[in-house]
């Protein structure tokens, strides 16, 4: 393949990047080593025999892990407020400037799976709308990429694809491609676009089904691409919008206040080595062809098949082939939603899991890959095994507290010295400790409530109070949450390393969690909650106390999913004035357009999209049109019988796999509109038509 | 009231002209009526098989010009390099 030639950046990063790590490195190391010190004077016998030393060595991990997220949100409040990172590709170029560089070709692709078609492709008629007002459209072509397996789900999206084209007058320039193969996930899915059109545009902009994008944003994108031809893939900070539930609008919440910290201060340390989050962010085609395809892992286990976390990867081979991977924080009107309960949102994490734990392969073996990417993955794979290795600290003090109660003090852990060790408790030093613990863990959020006055923007959450008390219940909830979430990462790490089976299913953005679902999901850990604090207070009151802020909510766990995930409450807590966006408070043009009308009218999605892709004569064309079966021999045959069995008797006697087949046909859906219309009226089609007649 | 054969076979016409996106001027309602007249007098033992069949010899039909429904093929692969 033609080997591509990189530019070479206009703009020195690489020295700034390597002191701003080498500072946070030393820094966070500094700090891990003060904070392990206190722990080992607070432990009885100060490191002194095995349990002890295991959490101390737990504890070093996690208090340094803990330290990296609190200096880079202390990084992101210091560079805001000296207006931005200067490094940073915004800051290279003005809007006056980017206002005058020409477009080229982009294609926008949005790969689907089983996802709800009005919410979906409402959404890209938000996005195509959105761009249409800038003026800029013809340089823009859109790509529906479907890996949906259920006809009733492709079909729907076909006519979804018609209804879409038709309003917005979009043939032409609105695409729709469904793979017969789903092979490698979405990685595969793009990988099947680029081969067909790749070469035909010069960026491609990845949108997720939830996506939704400003055309204003994306044009800019094209731009700052054009002039810097060194950079392979722009990524966006995506913020959540349009949360309903309880669940959806405090992560959306945080995600507003906390996350410009934290994506400046991410962005500040790994400039033109950052990472690709997957969707919302502009990639160069032709390098992505390139360097970036992913060959399926040869190890055992979790570490054979295709890569299903592929973004990171992507990204480290873009680098490693000599481009620049940018976010772009400043890149604003980028959004995504979140998953709308905590059952679907630690249903994303387990898949997540295994994706993220893929990458220790990469990370130990990929040849060539820059030390920044290897700390990405680094940081991914933290982002799940943290939550075990909490749990074995957890364990650890329960083990290490029983001996101290239960079993005599020994003053002698080491059978070779002389000298007795005395236990020694510090209880004051403990609390110290656990105390700046919380500091890390919480003072990046009271920092983001500063950042919000300082930037003047306490209007956007509603103001100051509104602003004070949400940040509170959020922080309520996240407490609430994490040692659920702890749990529920743990289970899912050790699944993915013993290599457990995984589906990847459309992710749910809809639905609430019952009582039952919720008791049988949260049992378990309600289980062990249980236990643990039962346990703990019959060993020592003491000890009972300590277990309470990870017990409690862990007991908690059912109605705390339950009621997180009422739409309801969420709306009242809205009513109330918490959780408010800037986006709900000023209006957004894009929840505007996406919440104007459905797509599809009730009347179509009411009846199974089968019945009408035989009956609707326009819709009937337009599947025609995409299905391309050619059937030859027995296979032809069969299709014939199906065909018969639908006729007379109607599809729901037509297994998923057969009703599939027999939509593929062109030749037999065309006859089955032919025979349906002419079926006598006290026959199943004749009937159907009656009623849809009314 | 049960329906006639006739009015079976009219309502399925009318709702064949709505499907395709036609207007259902009078114009178009009293040519429906003929057509069914015609339908029945030639076909009476298949009512529905003979209006289908009537339709498009009284009734200009929008056709469907699905053109690139995707685009032109411009084809490229991957590279697959070390991992």
């Amino acid at each position: 393949m033609r080997e591509l030639q990189p530019p070479k950046s206009a703009t020195r990063w690489r020295l700034t990047a390597w002191f701003r790590r080498a500072l946070l490195t030393i820094i966070v190391f500094s700090q891990t080593g003060v904070g392990t010190h206190y722990l080992m004077q607070v432990l009885p016998y100060h490191g002194g025999n095995l349990v002890e030393q295991g959490l101390i060595v737990i504890f070093a991990l996690l208090f340094a892990w803990i330290s990296i997220g609190f200096w880079i949100g202390i990084s992101g409040f210091l560079i805001r407020r000296l207006g931005g990172d200067r490094k940073s590709l915004a800051k290279r170029h003005p809007d006056a400037k980017l206002a005058n560089v020409p477009l080229t070709r982009t294609a926008i692709v949005m790969p689907i799976y089983n996802e709800p078609v009005n919410r979906t492709l409402g959404g890209l008629r938000a996005v195509y709308k959105s761009l249409q007002q800038t003026g800029h459209i013809e340089h823009f072509d859109f790509f529906i990429l479907s890996d949906s397996r259920s006809p009733e789900i492709w079909l729907t999206e076909q006519s979804a694809w018609f209804t879409l084209c038709q309003e917005l007058n979009a043939f032409g320039r609105m695409f729709y491609r469904r793979r017969s193969l789903n092979m490698n996930y979405k990685s595969g899915n793009i990988a099947d676009f680029l081969r067909r059109w790749g070469r035909s545009y010069e960026y491609m902009v990845v949108l997720d089904a939830d996506s939704l994008m400003q055309g204003d944003t994306l044009v800019k994108m094209v731009r700052m691409m054009e002039l810097e031809p060194q950079v392979g893939i722009l990524q966006t900070n995506p913020t959540i919008i349009n949360s309903k539930s309880l669940f959806a609008r405090a992560q959306q919440f945080a995600n507003h206040v906390y996350g410009p910290l934290f994506s400046c201060g991410l962005a500040a340390f790994q400039l033109g080595e950052a990472a690709f989050w997957g969707h919302n962010a502009i990639i160069r085609t032709q390098p992505f062809m390139r360097y970036c395809g992913l060959k399926r892992l040869p190890g055992k286990g979790l570490f054979k098949g295709a890569i299903s976390s592929h973004d990171f990867v992507e990204a480290a081979y873009m680098v490693r082939a000599g481009y620049e991977v940018w976010l772009e924080p400043s890149l604003g009107q980028t959004y995504e939603e979140s998953p709308p309960t905590l059952v679907d949102d630690l249903t994303r994490d387990k898949r997540w899991a295994k994706g993220n734990l893929q990458h220790m392969w990469l990370l130990f073996f990929g040849r060539k890959i820059h030390f920044a990417h290897r700390m990405a993955f680094l940081n991914g794979i933290m982002s799940y095994v943290a939550s075990p290795v909490w749990f074995a600290f957890l364990v650890l003090s329960t083990i290490e507290t029983t001996r101290l109660v239960l079993w005599p003090i020994n003053y002698f852990p080491n059978e070779y010295s002389l000298h007795p060790l005395w236990p020694e408790w510090n209880p004051e030093w403990a609390v110290s400790l656990a105390i700046s613990t919380l500091f890390l863990l919480f003072f990046p959020k009271l920092l983001s409530i500063l950042d919000v006055m300082l930037s003047r923007r306490l209007k956007d959450y509603g103001g100051l109070f509104c602003l004070l008390r949400s940040v509170l219940l959020e922080m309520i909830i996240s407490t609430l949450l994490a040692p659920i979430r702890m749990l529920s990462h743990s289970r899912s790490v050790i699944e993915a390393l013993f290599n457990v089976t995984l589906r990847w299913a459309g992710q749910n953005r809809t639905d609430e969690t019952g009582w039952a679902d919720a008791i049988i999901n949260q049992a378990p850990g309600t289980l062990i909650a249980l236990s643990w604090s039962g346990f703990a207070w019959w060993l020592d009151p003491m000890f009972f106390y300590w277990s309470l802020p990870v017990a409690l909510p862990l007991i908690l766990a059912a109605p705390t999913s339950v009621l997180l995930s009422q739409t309801a409450l969420g709306q009242w807590f809205r009513r109330m004035g918490f959780f408010l966006i800037p986006e709900e408070v000023y209006g957004s043009s894009l929840l505007d357009s996406l919440e104007e009308k459905d797509l599809l009218p009730p009347q179509i999605t009411a009846r199974p999209a089968f019945h009408l892709a035989v009956l609707n004569p326009v819709i009937n064309k337009v599947h025609c049109t995409f299905a391309r079966s050619k059937l030859h021999g027995a296979k032809r045959k069969r299709v014939e019988q199906l065909r018969q069995i639908c006729l007379l008797e109607g599809p729901d006697k037509l297994t998923r796999a057969e009703l599939s087949l027999v939509a593929q046909h062109p030749e037999t859906l065309q006859w089955l509109h032919d025979q349906a219309w002419r079926s006598a009226a006290d026959s199943y089609w004749g009937r159907e038509l009656a009623r849809r007649a009314k | 009231m049960t329906q006639t054969v006739a009015e079976q076979a009219l309502t399925r016409v009318l709702f064949y002209l709505e499907s395709c996106g036609l207007e259902l001027t009078n114009e178009a309602c009293i040519q429906a009526l003929q057509l069914v007249q015609e339908a029945l007098t030639a076909n009476p033992e298949q009512p529905m098989s003979g209006v289908m069949d009537q339709l498009q010899k009284h009734f200009e039909l929008p056709g469907l010009d699905l053109t690139q429904p995707v685009p032109p093929i411009n084809r490229g692969s991957i590279g697959y390099d070390i991992f």
